[in-house]
């Protein structure tokens, strides 16, 4: 069936616009600050098969997933309990698709005249599922049992009735129903809304016409991406990222092969299932693959279904990254998934490197690992509890052609944004000492990754004057952000617990000093586990520095001069990483700076070895 | 100061033209336009104002000398912004938030104000330089929170030290902004001291004052923003008023604010961040206006141009103000009325993708410079103007009122080339596809407009303004399923009619969290002292009593979402009482749920007071919108003759019209095209079009 | 003539032959179908060495593989000490035939 290119156009625009204002219906329900702020959603349409047909700016590894789903509930219930007009079904169970309980699903089938046309499916984080822990991730899991309410697809609505035994049940099992229940409620609504636009449209242009054209649209796409890759040379390319856990040490390895118009991902050798729940399973790990090359390489394709063809991931059972059930999973988002991103994207950028015409397009890592705690207390006996959202900020990678953006974001999900200080200090019952650049964070290159900050809290106006924390923090040791190309890597990040600081009575004498070891007290590394802070005592985290590209001595010296002029790098750093030498006005001593690099590359050549010694 | 007597006159600077208005005591509208002059604002604006003396036979000082209130809308803000005309500033803030405002709120920054097809693309992205650099940011030793308790005082000795540096450096403006000023503002009160009397001829921006609003970065950046352009629109505005009392002007200049509302010079200065896109918002008062006379509650005013499309919205007769501000990718937080930007114009490019051969609108634009094909001025990518001129519907002879001849051989062979060649059609098929792929668009992004405000089209009338607007308004009217299309008479100036439709108004506030209901004394309390303080401001502005209004609101949310409303407060006395105060709450979950949704109200999570509001106004003598008599239904006598147009894919004998000759009363049957000195209405083969007793052009959509 | 394969690296046709060389000096580094990696140097540091708050616990080193002529650094992995490198490998058939004449 032929359809005219203005009248495809027409239509492909406006499913676009279709999945905009079942988000802006999503927030406008919702209106809680993760999903309103932090953009922690995604909406997709999918065709009558379950392919996904158009996908929105959110977290783009849950794309792939978001399809199972909607595979999943055609394939296991087309007849028992069957699928009509008016229907939702839930969905969140990682071993369907899911990346973890959290993340809930609400999957809706889009009928007109009697006859099923297409699919509306979202996902929201919600603020709790009923796990062993408070607040979405839960550090004490030891299997999927652990992780509260989970279901590989359950009908919540049927022919435009809640169904109540089943909404009961849900909000049984879960800490702040009334929170979740919105959380849905918007869900539903969004896809009502999707709902409704795609009848508008099918009603003006046929069935059979949008139809078409939704498959069409997949196929151009895949076409695109196919085309794109058999532009550049076939290979291998390989990366590798370690989670640096209490528990130990666990490896993440990818191979990444190109041939001809083909991409495979291959995690051979990654390590074996992990005992917490730092496991992701398969399908958020292909997310975790994609998530990084839509905007690396197809940024001026439609992002739908068309973009998997050419992708196979094989990932090896019961490793980290496809772990047999019921291993945990409840902190994937952070750890197993987090890697799968990461490396997906530095092998992507090796080979964008030797891809010829799309040199530019690759970058070092960006933000590392989504370091982030939950808070919880009490003020004036209202109850409150929120994760920080500072790490949301990442820290961009270096390109090929200049420095990673400062408090960049990250690539994978391209429009989030942090909520303001004040936003935070009536959310939780604390305060903040500071939320700050890192200098000398960004990972050291030819082109320099992006800062990152750092933040601190006490308890403030809470009952007992104390807040308890959820810690499920990784990258203390492993530099997240990677360089590329000879680039050095990135700042680490950790949390400090800070006890004895005397911080109310420090802050009532003379405010906060510019170097936190300036006060009293023990401040010690603590990246796991439940904790409590007392009004004399604080928490600082730091975030990852992004990775920087090629060889720092490679650093035109006037934006070394720049950079320590910004406060960006240090005088220190200026000297011992980049080999600039400047004076005491800043300026560049280009004779010194020639002869100090000569030796630092002498001093590397004197004590580099062979690699078969 | 004296109000509604001798001539009122109303100027708006564009981005191509400034226009004027000027209302004589008889209600008598003349209008005029001159090109705007970006390298020195003023010489347009006299020129505007010159170009009506000459219609009215008056000398320049003879006009200006019986003109007693001069209100101006003026872009000189987001031009400094542009041009980068902006002062050495300071910024002081909390120790330890330094980098706040080159945080851009993490990846915000980066992406915000850009195009879909960029933001997919993150690698070429970066976020625009910080307003005031991270060297010229000190933080101090001081700490407010939640509440509005001072957690640690200022030190005067460090202050005094900032401020010595300050004249060292030749810093020429400074901003002051603190965690939770708006609730305490002990501490940039005290700064504020310390530095006025150490630097007496600096002028400083305190965050309290100038957007007390909770969301530090939003507040911090529109500090930065005015203490860098304060010095630049502080001295356009008085060597305005020194020029036009130069050339016998003695009476008031005053200026249009972003939020709707005339204020004086003075109070302009303070605030120079308000006058960032006073001129949409003059449009959108004059809408207001334009619906009050014609008893139109509901209207979409849609105003495109070559380079924007700007959308506001007016519901029951009032419009919503704007959360969340940008001027070109920098965030500012000040009460502004809500205006959607649609990311295509007139002067989007249309080209075919090369890879799969589709037809795409944007969003690369021609812009002005070089600007459309049929511009001559050098542009070779035909834009939606030159595909409206293939189709007819602009007369290359009369474009602008003759201003500008348009070249239709060069556009035409262009879009060939680039177009109709590549698609395989025929140069009329593709240039009706392209119109309809164009409206099909726009439709879409308008009806979102209306679905991130709450609002169903179908109850609403579409404005159309602006050079481009009316060669497609019908059709996205009929996108929207709106009931009536209205050019009004005065859309060649409306920013101008805006600004003499406004009144002097100022905003008070108080930002105060408070639990619902709250206790009413407090309420009261504040409501009193900013009534008294709106009150006098209006009374030292030379406003009588009955010339005043004062209007109460409260900005409410449910605990736990994030979106706040403004909702008025209906008193019968001056005291509220506690009934009244829940009335306000109910009707805030009413409009909570029209805006967002049903549903959508937690009610449940119970309700916060975020802040307090009073709209002071000093009303100001209205224009008369005159009617006129009624003459018949026969337009004849505008006709300027049949001429080939495309409708519909065809070829059809269209009939031109004068828009200057038609008359109220009127009838023109479509297929038509109404030509007027600014933009050309398009009335489809299914429509008509009628002039009414004021002169508007009003099309029922779908009514044959 | 040459093809970028990263910063400082091409691959280079030398009287017929695909070889690797070092992008700024030119220094040979082995035939095209093998790893360039094997003939470089590698420099072993503790992490401290890409700056301020990078891991001192040790765990992990940084790995600078340079050119042995000009000590350029071509990559840089951070790995568990033990762990093999990682060797990327190009089909060199499939580079255009245009850029390597």
């Amino acid at each position: 069936m032929k359809v005219d290119p203005f009248t495809f156009e027409i239509i492909r625009h406006r499913l676009f616009r279709i999945i905009e204002e079942s988000i802006i219906t999503l927030k406008h329900v919702s209106g809680s600050s993760p999903t309103v702020d932090g953009n922690d959603l995604v909406v997709g349409l999918y065709r009558p098969d379950g392919s996904l047909m158009m996908g929105a700016l959110g977290y783009l590894h849950v794309l792939p997933g978001a399809g199972q789903a909607v595979k999943h509930i055609i394939k296991e219930y087309s007849e028992n309990p069957g699928i009509f007009e008016g229907d939702a079904f839930l969905m969140n169970d990682p071993y369907v698709g899911a990346l973890h309980t959290p993340d809930m699903y609400v999957v809706t089938p889009i009928h007109y005249n009697g006859q099923l046309v297409a699919w509306s499916s979202n996902f929201v984080h919600l603020r709790d599922i009923g796990a062993i822990n408070p607040g979405g991730f839960a550090p004490d899991s030891r299997e999927i049992f652990h992780e509260g309410f989970c279901t590989p697809g359950l009908k919540v609505i049927e022919r435009g009735i809640v169904k109540k035994d089943v909404w009961r049940t849900m909000m049984n099992m879960v800490r702040m129903p009334e929170i979740v229940a919105l959380d849905l409620h918007s869900q539903i609504a969004a896809n009502i809304t999707a709902r409704q636009r795609v009848i508008d449209l099918v009603a003006k242009y046929g069935a059979e016409t949008v139809g078409e054209v939704s498959r069409q649209i997949l196929d151009i796409s895949e076409k695109l991406l196919r085309e794109r890759l058999l532009e550049m040379p076939d290979g291998t390319w390989h990366a590798r990222q370690y989670l640096d856990s209490h528990a130990g040490t666990f490896t993440v390895t990818l191979a990444l092969t190109k041939k001809g118009d083909t991409l495979t991902y291959d995690f051979a050798g990654t390590s074996p299932q992990a005992p917490f729940g730092f496991n992701s399973t398969y399908w958020p790990v292909v997310g975790g693959c994609i998530a990084p090359l839509f905007p690396m390489l197809c940024f001026d394709m439609d992002w739908n279904e068309g973009l998997l063809r050419p992708v196979t991931v094989k990932a090896p059972e019961g490793s980290i990254v496809n772990p047999i059930r019921p291993a945990p999973v409840t902190i994937a988002t952070l750890s197993g998934l987090e890697m799968a991103d990461n490396v997906a994207l530095e092998a992507l950028s090796k080979m964008l490197l030797a891809s010829g015409k799309y040199r530019q397009e690759a970058t070092a890592v960006w933000l590392g690992a989504h370091l982030t705690i939950t808070i919880y207390g009490y003020r004036n006996k209202g109850y409150m509890v929120s994760t920080t959202p500072e790490n949301m900020g990442g820290s961009g990678g270096a390109r090929t052609f200049k420095d990673g953006v400062d408090y960049g974001g990250q690539v994978i999900n391209p429009v989030a944004r942090i909520p303001n200080v004040e936003s935070m200090e009536t959310s939780v019952p604390i305060m903040y000492l500071f939320r700050r650049l890192i200098p000398d964070s960004g990972g050291p290159g030819k082109y320099r990754g992006g800062l990152t900050t750092e933040f601190a809290m006490t308890p403030h106006d809470s009952m007992n004057g104390s807040v308890n924390l959820v810690l499920y923090g990784r990258g203390q040791d492993f530099t997240q952000c990677e360089g590329l190309a000879g680039g050095y890597p990135g700042s680490n990040g950790a949390i400090y617990i800070a006890r004895g600081a005397g911080i109310k009575k420090r802050l009532m004498d003379g405010g906060i000093p510019k170097d936190i070891k300036e006060l009293s007290g023990t401040q010690t590394l603590t990246m796991w586990g439940a904790q409590q802070l007392g009004e004399d005592d604080f928490v600082n985290v730091w975030l990852m520095g992004g990775g920087g590209y090629g060889d720092p001595l490679e650093r035109d010296p006037d934006l070394v001069k720049g950079d320590v002029e910004s406060g960006t790098v240090s005088l220190r750093y200026a000297t011992e990483i980049y080999g600039v030498v400047l004076d005491a006005k800043l300026n560049v001593r280009a004779e010194e700076t020639k002869r100090r690099r000569d030796k630092m590359r002498k001093y590397r050549l004197a004590h580099a070895k062979k690699l078969s010694d | 100061m004296v109000l509604g007597v001798a001539f009122v006159v109303g100027v708006d600077v564009g981005g191509t033209f400034t226009d004027s208005v000027l209302v004589d005591e008889d209600g008598e509208i003349t209008f005029g336009k001159a090109l705007s002059t970006p390298s020195n604002f003023s010489e347009g604006v006299l020129n505007a104002i010159s170009d009506i003396a000459q219609t009215k036979k008056l000398g320049i000082e003879d006009l200006l000398s019986k003109t007693n209130l001069l209100l101006h809308c003026t872009t000189i803000a987001e031009n400094a912004i542009i041009t980068g005309d902006l002062a050495k500033a300071a910024l002081i803030t909390t120790r330890g938030f330094e980098d706040i405002l080159y945080l851009q709120r993490g990846a915000y920054g980066r992406w915000s104000g850009l195009p879909e097809e960029m933001i997919k693309h993150p690698v070429m992205t970066d976020k625009p330089p910080s307003v005031i650099p991270r060297k010229l940011v000190y933080g101090v030793r001081e700490r407010t929170d939640y509440k509005g308790e001072i957690v640690v005082p200022i030190s005067d000795p460090e202050i005094r030290r900032l401020a010595k540096g300050f004249a060292r450096e030749g810093v020429e403006s400074v901003g002051v902004c603190f965690l939770w000023s708006f609730q305490n503002a002990t501490n940039e009160k005290r700064v504020a001291k310390i530095l006025h009397s150490l630097l007496p001829s600096v002028g400083v921006t305190l965050s309290h004052e100038l957007a007390p609003f909770v969301g530090e970065y939003e507040r911090v950046s529109s500090t930065a923003l005015n203490a860098r352009l304060a010095p630049t629109a502080t001295t356009y505005l008085k060597e305005l008023e020194v020029l036009f009392s130069k050339k016998g002007f003695k009476g008031t200049l005053l200026v249009m604010q972003a939020y709707g509302g005339l204020v004086s010079v003075k109070e302009a200065s303070k605030k120079v961040v308000g006058l960032i896109e006073s001129g949409p918002a003059a449009g959108v008062m004059g809408s207001q206006f334009i619906g009050g006379i014609i008893g139109t509650k509901n209207i979409i005013a849609c105003d495109m141009g070559g380079t924007s499309f700007k959308v506001g919205v007016i519901t029951n007769g009032t419009f919503d103000y704007a959360t969340e501000s940008q001027i070109l990718r920098y965030h500012y937080n000040l009460p502004k009325i809500d205006i959607a930007s649609i990311g295509a114009a007139g002067g989007s490019i249309i080209w075919i993708e090369p890879r799969t051969g589709l037809p795409k609108v944007g969003p690369d634009s021609a812009g002005s410079s070089p600007g459309p094909i049929c511009y001559d001025l050098g542009g070779e990518e035909p834009t939606i103007t030159d595909n409206n001129l293939i189709l007819g519907y602009l007369d290359p002879e009369f474009f602008l009122g003759g201003r500008m001849k348009l070249n239709s051989e060069k556009t035409r062979q262009i879009f060939e080339k680039k177009v109709s060649r590549p698609l395989k059609m025929g140069t009329q098929e593709a240039a009706s596809s392209v119109y309809k792929l164009v409206n099909s668009q726009m439709g879409a992004l308008l009806h979102k407009v209306t679905v991130e405000r709450g609002l169903d089209p179908r109850d609403y009338v579409l404005f159309s303004f602006g050079g481009a607007a009316a060669i497609h308004a019908v059709e996205f009217a009929r996108e929207l399923e709106v009931q009536k299309v209205i050019i009004p008479m005065t859309a060649s100036v409306h920013g101008a009619f805006g600004a003499i439709s406004s009144d002097v108004s100022h905003e008070h506030f108080t930002t105060r969290q408070m639990d619902f209901p709250p206790p009413m004394s407090e309420v009261n309390k504040i409501f009193g002292d900013l009534e008294s303080a709106a009150r006098d401001q209006l009374r030292e502005e030379g406003f009588p009593e009955k010339r005043i209004r004062i209007s109460k609101s409260v900005t409410l949310k449910f605990r736990l979402q994030v979106y706040a409303l403004d909702t008025p407060i209906v008193s019968a006395g001056g005291i509220i009482t506690e009934a009244e105060m829940e009335e306000t709450g109910r009707r805030f979950a009413e409009l909570y749920e029209q805006r967002h949704g049903k549903g959508s109200a937690y009610k449940d999570a119970g309700m916060q007071i975020v802040s307090f509001r009073v709209r002071a106004v000093g009303t100001i003598t209205k224009p008369t919108y005159r009617k006129y008599e009624v003459v018949g239904d026969d337009p004849g006598s505008a006709s300027i003759g049949q001429r080939d147009a495309v409708f519909g894919g065809k070829t059809v004998s269209t009939k031109f019209y004068k828009y200057d000759a038609l008359k109220p009363g009127n009838i023109l049957k479509g297929p038509a095209v109404i030509l007027t000195p600014i933009t050309t209405v398009v009335i489809p083969a299914t429509e008509q079009a009628r002039i009414d007793e004021y002169r508007n052009i009003v099309i029922d959509v779908g009514r044959n | 003539m040459v093809y970028k394969i990263s910063e400082s690296l091409v691959i280079a046709n030398v009287r017929g032959k695909l070889v690797y060389q070092c992008a700024k000096c030119g220094h040979s580094l082995g035939p095209a179908d093998k790893s360039w990696k094997r003939r470089s140097l590698r420099l072993i540091s503790p992490l401290s060495k890409a700056g301020y708050r990078r891991s001192t616990s040790g765990r992990f080193e940084m790995r600078e593989y340079i050119c042995p002529k000009c000590a350029i650094v071509f990559d840089v992995e951070v790995a568990l000490p033990g762990d093999e490198p990682l060797y990327d490998l190009i089909d060199v058939a499939t580079i255009p035939k245009d850029a390597l004449k």
